[in-house]
């Protein structure tokens, strides 16, 4: 009799354990799943960060000739297409940069000024590097084949409307306007200082940015357990061009 | 019959809540470390966010103290302790260490040791003594632990700057306030490399290149500058009014400044051929052609727009690059900025500035409006007036003028005054001070002259451009290195 009780007990205590156990591993999985995209993003935030930060390296002052060979030097801190290097204006006539896209110009371990680019497909984030090639398109270039590769999966900062509604019933305030969310804004130097390019006027030009503003959003692959509610990691960052753009 | 009797039932079941308590505990104590771990990797994750910012930021402070104090403004000047120029291999560490650590960066293997000099450079350096930072150890300040300064040279650089397909690493380079070059020119590149360690071990390696601030323009081409297509020029007709380009030296005649004697620029420069020339557009507007000397045969009327020596530089042929070059005149320390009521920089200045300059003491004024500067008897200095300038009486100046806007002068009279140095008009902006896409028209308009007229002067040049030093020294360059 006193075995029964002590096994019943035991099958009580057993239970409520092994219940708090399942409930904590359910938590651990879908802790693990954000912490994965929390690291996922940090690392390409930081990565994003450090290319703006050394974008344009070297500048034409570091020639005594007046127009050195296109690929030994960086026109500019960013790339742009389309018709490089004649300017564009951001948020008007450039394609790239943009707000899920943006190639960057810099020699960042002394080898040769180099194009790199980060474009959004879909909810991957791509990253590509390709050397600089004078007289070339940098947008064609980073296109080509093999050059572009997956960075940060499930992306969801350009979702469908149904996806950023759905989030927006769970987070408000989230995705203001109800619309996708750049993952690049860019402020343009002008006489008054940096403003966001598409109101810098005259000053609206891939050539003049100087700080680039990051919001990465990733989504994990699981809903909360219990809520169902998405799991969003929102990220940023602000890259600073400390190069000239001449 | 022998009945059994469970003797040792109790002991048989003593211990089972033990084990019972023990298991549960297991469970608990797993579930429990599943939490911490779960949060302790978040923490990590925050902490490596924080550290990887945290370095670089503090990296940057130790370039940002080293080029600080370059500047002889700066409290803690750097002085003799770092020499100018700098000799080509020689090298000044600044270092930062916490309270109670070494910091020796010029030995190898030491914990923050220099190993990034090699890369650059094959020969041994010599080290002068280190310089301690503004920290000192004491107070806490940015996590960076050493910063270094020293010249550089094309190989340094692995840049071959004159693209003559040779890496040389003998000549340090320099900078003429737009490009490198070899060949001593302007002010030294100086390198700032600076390591950032922070205690949980994150490292971060950053350089500038950095070069003394120079003078916003280098140099003038020509007496007076119709820096536009077809010029307007209402000629004065004062039989003593003249434009020179022979170089004037102040006003008690050649070497009052203590500099050599630059040679004769032409009287008015322009920057198209069918302007320049006695036949030109300018030229044929002149009511006295033989008063306007300089090179060349009166009226010197030269083009200016090429390349080589003698020219306008080519950012100065550009809407860009003069409002660049205005707006850069509006930041100068001590400047005088004068604005109109509109904002278009059109309208007539709402103040008069606070002092037009003396001898000792030149000015330099950034009117943003339409400027009357008859009360100039005479001014010193640099006077950049987006809007018109206008004057009547008995005034003159003595340093440079730049219209750069609406790139127009109105005139009447001059009465004993002159102006001394050299002017640039140049139209950039409509009459409602809207942006042109490309240059248009200058304008003079004079009436009388009197015994008014345009000397250029070597002198009153470098004395108000010596006011126009960008301070400082200037990024040239920025990069993070591997380590």
């Amino acid at each position: 009799m006193e075995m029964l009780v002590a096994v019943a007990i035991f099958m009580v205590i057993a239970g409520a354990a092994f219940g708090l156990l399942s409930n904590t591993q359910r938590r651990y999985r879908s802790d693990s799943q954000i912490l994965t995209a929390f690291q996922q993003e940090r690392l390409a935030v930081d990565q994003i960060v450090r290319d703006i930060n050394d974008s344009g390296y070297p500048p034409a002052n570091h020639f005594s000739v007046a127009t050195p060979p296109g690929n030994l030097y960086a026109i500019t801190p960013l790339a742009w297409t389309p018709g490089y290097p004649a300017a564009c204006t951001i948020g008007g006539t450039c394609t790239t940069p943009g707000g899920f896209d943006m190639i960057i110009e810099t020699d960042y371990d002394g080898t040769g000024v180099k194009w790199i680019r980060y474009q959004l497909v879909g909810t991957t984030l791509n990253r590509g590097v390709t050397p600089k090639v004078a007289g070339a398109d940098p947008g064609a270039a980073t296109s080509a084949a093999g050059v572009m590769v997956p960075y940060v999966t499930n992306v969801v900062n350009n979702a469908p409307a149904a996806t950023i509604n759905q989030i927006r019933t769970y987070y408000p305030s989230m995705f203001p306007g109800a619309v996708a969310q750049p993952i690049f804004q860019y402020a343009c130097d002008t006489a008054g200082g940096p403003q966001l390019c598409p109101g810098a006027g005259a000053n609206n030009s891939p050539v003049n940015v100087r700080d680039v503003e990051i919001t990465l959003i990733v989504q994990t692959p699981q809903n909360d357990a219990q809520t169902q509610a998405p799991h969003l990691v929102e990220l940023s960052g602000r890259g600073h061009r400390i190069n000239p753009n001449k | 019959m022998k009945i059994y009797r469970p003797r040792f039932t109790q002991h048989r079941q003593a211990g089972v809540a033990l084990l019972i308590a023990i298991f549960v505990l297991l469970l608990v104590s797993v579930a429990a470390m599943a939490m911490v771990i779960s949060s302790g990797t978040d923490a990590a994750l925050a902490g490596n966010y924080r550290a990887s910012t945290g370095s670089y930021y503090a990296a940057v402070a130790g370039l940002e103290e080293v080029r600080g104090r370059l500047s002889s403004k700066d409290p803690n000047y750097f002085g003799a302790a770092i020499p100018n120029p700098v000799p080509l291999n020689t090298i000044c560490y600044l270092t930062n260490p916490a309270n109670g650590e070494t910091v020796d960066p010029k030995t190898s293997g030491s914990t923050y040791g220099d190993t990034q000099y090699a890369h650059e450079f094959s020969a041994a350096p010599v080290v002068n003594a280190y310089i301690n930072s503004v920290w000192n150890g004491a107070t806490p300040g940015p996590l960076y632990k050493w910063a270094r300064v020293n010249a550089v040279t094309e190989q340094s650089l692995n840049i071959d700057v004159n693209q003559d397909s040779v890496y040389n690493n003998t000549i340090p380079l320099y900078y003429d306030g737009t490009r490198f070059n070899l060949t001593n020119t302007g002010a030294q590149v100086l390198e700032i490399t600076s390591l950032a360690a922070l205690p949980g071990g994150t490292q971060r390696l950053v350089q500038y290149t950095i070069a003394a601030g120079l003078p916003l323009i280098a140099s003038f081409p020509s007496a007076l500058t119709l820096d536009g297509p077809t010029p307007a020029y209402g000629t004065p007709h004062s039989n003593n009014y003249r434009i020179n380009g022979a170089d004037r030296q102040g006003p008690s005649g050649a070497g009052t400044c203590g500099s050599a004697l630059q040679p004769t620029q032409p009287a008015i420069g322009v920057v198209n051929a069918a302007d320049g020339g006695s036949s030109g557009t300018v030229a044929g507007q002149l009511f006295r052609p033989d008063h306007y000397t300089g090179t060349g045969s009166p009226p010197s009327v030269v083009d200016v727009s090429g390349s080589g020596t003698n020219t306008l530089p080519a950012s100065m042929q550009t809407v860009t690059g003069l409002e660049q070059l205005a707006q850069s005149f509006s930041t100068l320390p001590g400047v005088i900025t004068l604005t109109d009521a509109s904002g278009t920089g059109t309208g007539p200045c709402t103040s008069a500035p606070s002092s037009w300059g003396t001898t000792g003491s030149p000015v330099t004024i950034y009117a943003h409006c339409a400027l009357d500067m008859s009360s100039a008897s005479p001014g010193y200095g640099t006077l950049v007036v987006t809007g018109t300038l206008s004057a009547g009486g008995n005034f003159g100046w003595r340093g440079i003028i730049l219209g750069i806007g609406q790139g127009a002068m109105a005139m009447n009279g001059g009465g004993s005054g002159e102006f001394d140095g050299a002017i640039v008009l140049a139209k950039t902006r409509n009459a409602s001070g809207a942006l042109l896409s490309t240059p248009g028209t200058p304008s003079i308009s004079w009436s009388g002259g009197g015994g008014n007229g345009l000397y250029y002067d070597s002198c009153w040049i470098t004395s108000a451009l010596a006011n126009t030093v960008s301070g400082g020294y200037p990024i040239l360059s920025f990069r993070e290195l591997g380590q």
